[in-house]
């Protein structure tokens, strides 16, 4: 049982709490709070003018399955060639030995979901994934986090080789049309794994994770999930700012981002306002990075931009722990400091987005994974000659 | 005239002065400093509260040429005597242009001057030239032409071996720039020659090559592994040629080889992803590793592989990685500005230099610090409570 004292603590389930205390049994959060009691067989480490957050979640990346410095033989997340594949699984090709994984729990990311990548209109299932373990079946917490399809007619690495939109609405249109009439039980020799993931969208078990960019691809996506009731969460979704209205009265939430990359073709349009935009139509949200678009181990370069844009801290930082978590299902074991959650979380030098805080700790069920004793931050007086 | 006053003053060249007052006349910096005498004619922006520093400065990015692409694609064509993968009097001035997209997103974030060129397709690929951000005159915005020769080593130019041609190989990219440079020896050895019908014909390759030789044009040679860098430095060695490392990934592998020979590196964009096999030992810790080896160092976007937007980001990750905060700041301003010649010009806030602006409401390295106005030559080019982003009009 391990106790960390007198931290600032940023529960992302509620209000901060200063001079604060977390205890951890096992590979759980048993109490946070101002002054709870401390059983006396636990270890005490004062954390004093440190804070701790939860361990950090992007709702969005490639992590693992499009591998850093290995070149084309290392991506493996666009199933090319197969633009209809729901029953593709991205756990199978998640290699926790990328070297991002380690960069993304060193920066203090503990969870990401691994996704498919846009180029398939309909592209597989979505995992949600632990950064650090002793195999893949340690780290993943949910195989099947979401399906994910592609409503942008993106094909191919040029932004000239594109589908027409309305061929990816028709597909779509037609295998839910297709599958919501099929029976509900299969017989023994007729199973069809398609068949299987779209019967799960189609009953709201399993929610459809569909890449837009422009404003009216958001109002296509709600129109589909309308119609057939689908449980509904929109990503990347460059222009969300704009679509901020329709969103807040579908209840749909979004994965934005990556943000902070060149505006040009479809991410025209996109701000670093979009994020408080949101927060401001009661709209929620997490913040990507796309890893690799942005590397992982930058996730709170976003959010933190985001706050200088006008975004409250305490929201930003829900973008990218509890949101997440929630929008995917998870938040019964990740994305707070809550008595019950995995322990995974982040002890920091100071406040999360200060440029000069560094991770000091990381832990990851309940084990302290990474430890940083020396400050990596550079000379800061401004000298000058 | 005008007088900016209370603001936090960056000077970059010399001690961050608080409350401070910086004059303006005719789009230079006539005077910096702490309770200076305001004169009554000057009209007076208030900038309390607020960080006024030099305009930021690119040392090596794409944008007014290709704005959003990969650079590579620019530099593919063209052939010359030397080879296909050899052009040196490919003069990317003229690709230039003032109004392009880039450059707009580039002053409204900040940027006031950058080096911008061909791409690293080829092992010679051309002229680069440095401009600034606002104007739309090209004779005028230019301040250096040509500000260099771009050149590069590693992967990418070894794509001319798919076409049958030659560089295939890291052997193939070395051995044509020995080849070009031992041309342009011999082309200037003939032109000495005391038999006039010895001396050579004017050669506009060779020309460029030559200056490069006499020390004239800087090589800033692409670069990421430091086998490549290794690789430059013996040819450097053989030839003392003046060059820049551009992108330098992997110098911290070898920086007292670099220090000792004094070049000068223009590291990154790290702000991006490692695709590429060279790329794998990426680390923003580098820029530091660098500046404690006593490196002159600049950071780059390159944009658009990084969006120009975030080129004070890069700075603020090196920072967090080792950097001295001087060193960074110094990295996107007056170190970049003298590492691609005009530095007599912008980088750091003067007296003599063009009055390139940049208001900030915080400090210069937090992310959550926001561009609030800039200004270029003392007029105002972007400010934040005016401006309408085009979905917003």
């Amino acid at each position: 049982m391990l106790a960390l004292l007198n931290a600032t603590i940023w529960p992302a389930a509620g209000p901060k709490l200063e001079r604060g205390t977390v205890i951890i049994d096992g590979r759980q959060i048993v109490a946070v709070g101002h002054d709870p009691e401390i059983p006396a067989n636990a270890l005490r480490l004062d954390c004093r003018g440190r804070h701790i957050i939860p361990g950090l979640i992007d709702g969005g990346s490639r992590l693992g399955i499009h591998e850093d410095g290995n070149g084309p033989i290392g991506h493996d997340e666009d199933e090319i060639g197969s633009n209809e594949a729901p029953y593709l699984r991205a756990a199978d090709a998640f290699w926790p030995e990328d070297l991002a994984v380690t960069d993304a729990y060193r920066a203090g990311v503990t969870t990401v979901l691994v996704e498919p990548g846009n180029q398939n209109t309909i592209g597989g299932l979505a995992a949600m994934v632990k950064t650090y373990g002793s195999h893949v079946d340690d780290l993943v917490i949910s195989h099947e986090a979401a399906l994910k399809v592609s409503l942008t007619g993106q094909i191919g690495r040029s932004y000239s080789d594109f589908r027409e939109r309305p061929e990816d609405i028709a597909r779509l249109r037609a295998r839910l049309e297709q599958f919501s009439r099929s029976p509900k039980e299969e017989a023994a020799d007729t199973r069809d794994l398609g068949r299987e993931v779209w019967s799960r969208v189609l009953r709201r078990e399993l929610p459809l994770l569909v890449h837009v960019y422009r404003e009216f691809d958001i109002a296509n996506a709600l129109q589909l999930a309308a119609e057939w009731g689908l449980r509904l969460i929109l990503e990347d979704a460059p222009e969300a700012h704009l679509a901020a209205d329709i969103l807040a009265e579908a209840g749909v939430p979004v994965v934005v981002g990556p943000l902070m990359v060149p505006r040009f073709g479809e991410r025209k349009w996109l701000s670093l306002r979009t994020p408080a935009v949101l927060a401001q139509k009661g709209v929620e949200f997490a913040i990507t990075t796309g890893h690799p678009t942005i590397p992982i181990r930058y996730l709170l370069t976003q959010p933190a931009t985001a706050v200088g844009e006008g975004l409250d801290e305490e929201v930003a930082l829900r973008s990218v722990t509890l949101a997440p978590a929630r929008i995917f299902g998870v938040s019964d074991r990740i994305g707070s400091l809550e008595p019950g959650k995995d322990a995974d979380l982040v002890v920091l030098s100071g406040p999360p987005f200060a440029a000069t805080s560094y991770v000091t700790a990381v832990y990851i069920n309940g084990a302290c994974i990474y430890e940083q004793k020396q400050s990596p931050i550079g000379e800061r007086s401004w000298g000058g000659a | 005239m005008q007088a900016f006053i209370n603001a936090r003053l960056f000077t970059v060249s010399g001690p961050v002065i608080d409350q401070g007052t910086l004059l303006e006349k005719d789009g230079r910096i006539i005077a910096v400093g702490r309770n200076l005498p305001v004169p009554e004619t000057a009209s007076t922006v208030d900038l309390a509260g607020k960080t006024l520093m030099p305009g930021l400065v690119e040392a090596h990015c794409h944008l007014g040429i290709f704005d959003f692409w990969q650079a590579e694609a620019g530099a593919k064509t063209g052939s010359s005597s030397l080879g296909e993968a050899v052009t040196p009097a490919l003069d990317y001035y003229y690709a230039l242009n003032p109004h392009s997209p880039g450059l707009k997103r580039a002053r409204q974030t900040g940027v006031t001057t950058l080096l911008t060129g061909p791409g690293s397709g080829k092992v010679v690929g051309g002229l680069s030239v440095v401009t600034r951000t606002y104007g739309t005159d090209r004779e005028q915005i230019v301040l250096r032409r040509p500000a260099g020769v771009k050149m590069a080593f590693g992967e990418n130019p070894k794509h001319f071996g798919k076409q049958g041609q030659m560089p295939a190989t890291r052997m193939g990219v070395a051995a044509l720039l020995r080849s070009a440079l031992v041309a342009a020896r011999n082309y200037l050895a003939k032109q000495v020659s005391d038999d006039p019908g010895k001396r050579p014909p004017h050669d506009a390759e060779l020309e460029i090559m030559a200056r490069v030789l006499k020390r004239e044009l800087r090589a800033r040679i692409h670069a990421h592994r430091a086998d490549d860098i290794m690789s430059i430095l013996r040819i450097v060695d053989e030839f003392n040629i003046d060059i820049t490392l551009e992108h330098a990934t992997e110098a911290y592998k070898v920086a007292g080889e670099i220090a000792r020979r004094r070049i000068p590196c223009v590291t990154g964009p790290s702000y991006g992803s490692r695709d590429k096999v060279e790329l794998r030992d990426e680390t923003f810790a580098n820029p530091g590793i660098l500046e404690r080896a006593g490196i002159q160092v600049a950071i780059t976007t390159d944009a658009s592989i990084v969006a120009i937007d975030y080129l004070r980001h890069e700075a603020i990750l090196a920072h967090r990685e080792g950097m001295s905060a001087a060193g960074a700041l110094g990295a996107i301003t007056l170190t970049a500005a003298e590492i691609i010649g005009v530095a007599d010009r912008v980088g750091s806030l003067d007296v003599g230099k063009d009055a390139d602006l940049l208001v900030l409401n915080g400090d210069p390295l937090e992310f959550t610090s926001r561009v609030e106005r800039v200004y270029g030559a003392g007029r105002l080019i972007y400010h934040r409570e005016t401006h309408r982003e085009e979905w917003d009009q």
